[in-house]
């Protein structure tokens, strides 16, 4: 099966060996997606809804690039570093996903790659 | 749907009622590996890297085994007990990985299945 690592501009490159997206057949894995601006800077401190928001359209620019949309999201985890969060987040999901809505995760972690991160999203998509 | 469980001599058998792969189609789900040798035994107590290297070896006899390799592995998930190791664990992950990489994420837990567990890796590969 043909593997392709999908990349756009729209959203900072990947800090490490991995890829932000990766297409294999009609499946779709997007990585952990952090509240990154394409510049690089976090955005939304001390701000889970805002986080969220930008991690989801991070998403949203990665699904695009490989002609995919938020209605081809299968499955998502959500890592929040409260649980406390898990309501604003959902709130901020329900403007992106639409029924049917995708199986979903959500924990809480201990730490994410960054202090100041307090939520990081993944998805899986069908194309 | 076949679905399949995959073993490997190279690695110690599952414990409890899981596989530690999983083939259905060109689909492989390798469950989350610990730095345990073919003995059961933890390798690398206190050592990141010891314990990273005998993680990815044991995903790697595990796809090995379902017919695949490193490069058909299109999503990777890594728990840590500590966000600093994830530098070291990069390194050691290079040595595995060729572009394009995976998708990846990265967390921090609470707690693995042994106290002297510092890292867990999971993957899912496309055939």
């Amino acid at each position: 099966m043909n593997k392709e690592a999908i990349q756009t501009d729209k959203v900072f490159p990947p800090r490490g060996n991995y890829s932000h997206a990766v297409r294999a057949g009609n499946l779709l894995f997007i990585a952990g997606q952090v509240a990154r601006d394409q510049e690089g800077r976090t955005v939304g401190l001390a701000d889970a809804a805002a986080q969220a928001e930008q991690a989801l359209r991070n998403i949203g620019a990665l699904l695009e690039a490989a002609g995919a949309s938020f209605d081809d999201v299968v499955k998502l985890n959500v890592y929040l570093t409260d649980m406390r969060y898990r309501e604003a987040v959902g709130e901020v999901r329900r403007r992106f996903m639409r029924e049917p809505f995708p199986a979903s995760t959500s924990v809480q972690v201990v730490a994410l790659a960054d202090p100041e991160l307090l939520v990081e999203i993944e998805a899986v998509a069908t194309v | 749907m076949k679905k399949e469980t995959i073993v490997s001599d190279k690695i110690f058998a599952a414990q409890g009622p899981h596989s530690n792969a999983v083939r259905a189609g060109n689909l492989v789900f390798v469950a989350g590996q610990g730095a345990r040798n073919e003995k059961g035994e933890i390798i690398g107590q206190g050592d990141i890297t010891a314990q990273t290297e005998q993680v990815l070896k044991n995903v790697g006899a595990l796809l090995e085994a379902a017919g695949a390799s490193f490069d058909n592995v299109c999503m990777l998930k890594v728990y840590l007990t500590d966000m600093r190791h994830r530098e070291a664990v990069g390194k050691v992950r290079r040595q595995f990985f060729r572009e394009p990489f995976p998708a990846s994420t990265s967390v921090q837990v609470a707690s693995l299945a042994l106290p002297e567990q510092m890292i867990m890796m999971e993957a899912i590969a496309v055939l």
